[in-house]
């Protein structure tokens, strides 16, 4: 349980696009997340982090976006955000957009030092070991590719969810192999994408646990969509959502308001 | 059909589309799953220092300035 005390940590959270647009209680989970750890939380008018427009050759875009993105928050001590990949973006490869703009490299450079994941920043700077949480149900979790491989997500959130009260990991098969969406990769190559995505859902579904947590939302929704498809009822969420005890506020990515889990059903 | 005459690019989504509904193909692509994903594990779960390795050969792949490493003669030996 964290006590809440002031840290001194001014944090700017990056809220990402899709928490923005489709899931903002990712959002207000990973503020209550970081307050509950101390830290100041400011979320200033954002856009996109230009991830898209990296990943799609788009350099120029990607570039003004970046440039922006640095300009809004390269104020605060931290910028954290509830994903792997966006945090992976502003963190790993913005200083590669700058090449051959030495002031502006060296600006990116620094930028890019502060950016961190949300719950890998939760455990691994703010020391927090655990959560004050209620979550009594068997839940697996998928590791996100760029989570895992660029910022060394893995053991973190097991240890938080570890902490959650109730709560049962049950580790699927493949557990750090790619859900299918990588982005763009979805869209341009939907059907190689779906056949991942398949196979995904068949490692989680084998794991009998009702409940699929992660980090990233992309890969959350890719995942949720091909098991709704399928016509299997399984909770999917963020695992922030079940880190800072929010799940009451939002139902599974995907389901109506009011859900109602089949095997909590009265 | 020979790649280099024929570039597939610009064709990938249809070849994609037929090697999925290739069941010769899928069935070859499903051994891999346990013949290389899970050896290459198993292979790799003996060496702790595998991704510290990784990271050193691919350090060693993108330095820019030539650099010499003394492995081609315990290779040769070999």
């Amino acid at each position: 349980m964290n006590s809440g005390a002031p840290n001194g940590k001014r944090v700017g959270l990056m809220a990402t696009c899709l928490v923005d647009l489709f899931r903002p209680s990712v959002g207000f989970a990973a503020v209550k997340l970081l307050e509950d750890a101390g830290c100041t939380v400011d979320v200033p008018s954002q856009t996109c982090c230009g991830q898209p427009a990296y990943n799609s050759g788009d350099k120029a875009d990607a570039r003004a976006l970046a440039l922006q993105v640095i300009e809004t928050f390269e104020g605060y001590d931290y910028v954290v955000a509830p994903s792997g990949s966006c945090s992976g973006t502003m963190a790993k490869h913005y200083p590669e957009l700058f090449e051959g703009d030495p002031e502006l490299q060296r600006r990116a450079r620094k930028f890019s030092a502060k950016c961190f994941e949300l719950v890998s920043f939760l455990t691994d700077v703010l020391g927090v070991e655990s959560v004050d949480a209620k979550f009594p149900r068997k839940v697996t979790y998928h590791d996100s590719c760029s989570g895992l491989r660029e910022m060394g997500v893995q053991a973190q959130p097991r240890k938080l969810l570890g902490t959650v009260e109730g709560l049962e990991l049950v580790e699927m098969k493949d557990a750090d192999v790619c859900c299918g969406f990588g982005g763009t990769f979805a869209v341009k190559f939907g059907e190689i994408s779906g056949q991942i995505v398949d196979r995904k859902t068949q490692d989680i579904l084998a794991t009998q646990a009702p409940v699929l947590l992660a980090g990233d939302l992309g890969c959350l929704m890719n995942m949720a969509g091909r098991l709704s498809r399928k016509g299997r009822d399984m909770e999917v969420r963020h695992v922030a959502e079940v880190l800072a005890n929010m799940t009451d506020e939002a139902p599974p990515i995907g389901e109506a308001a009011g859900y109602v889990a089949p095997e909590t059903a009265e | 059909m020979s790649v280099h005459a024929n570039p597939t690019t610009p064709h990938f989504k249809d070849n994609a589309h037929k090697a999925l509904h290739d069941p010769q193909l899928q069935e070859a692509m499903g051994k891999l799953r346990v013949g290389f994903t899970a050896a290459r594990q198993i292979a790799v779960s003996k060496l702790p220092e595998f991704e510290a390795l990784r990271d050193s050969a691919r350090d060693i792949r993108t330095t820019r300035s030539p650099i010499s490493i003394s492995i081609s003669k315990p290779m040769r030996r070999r």
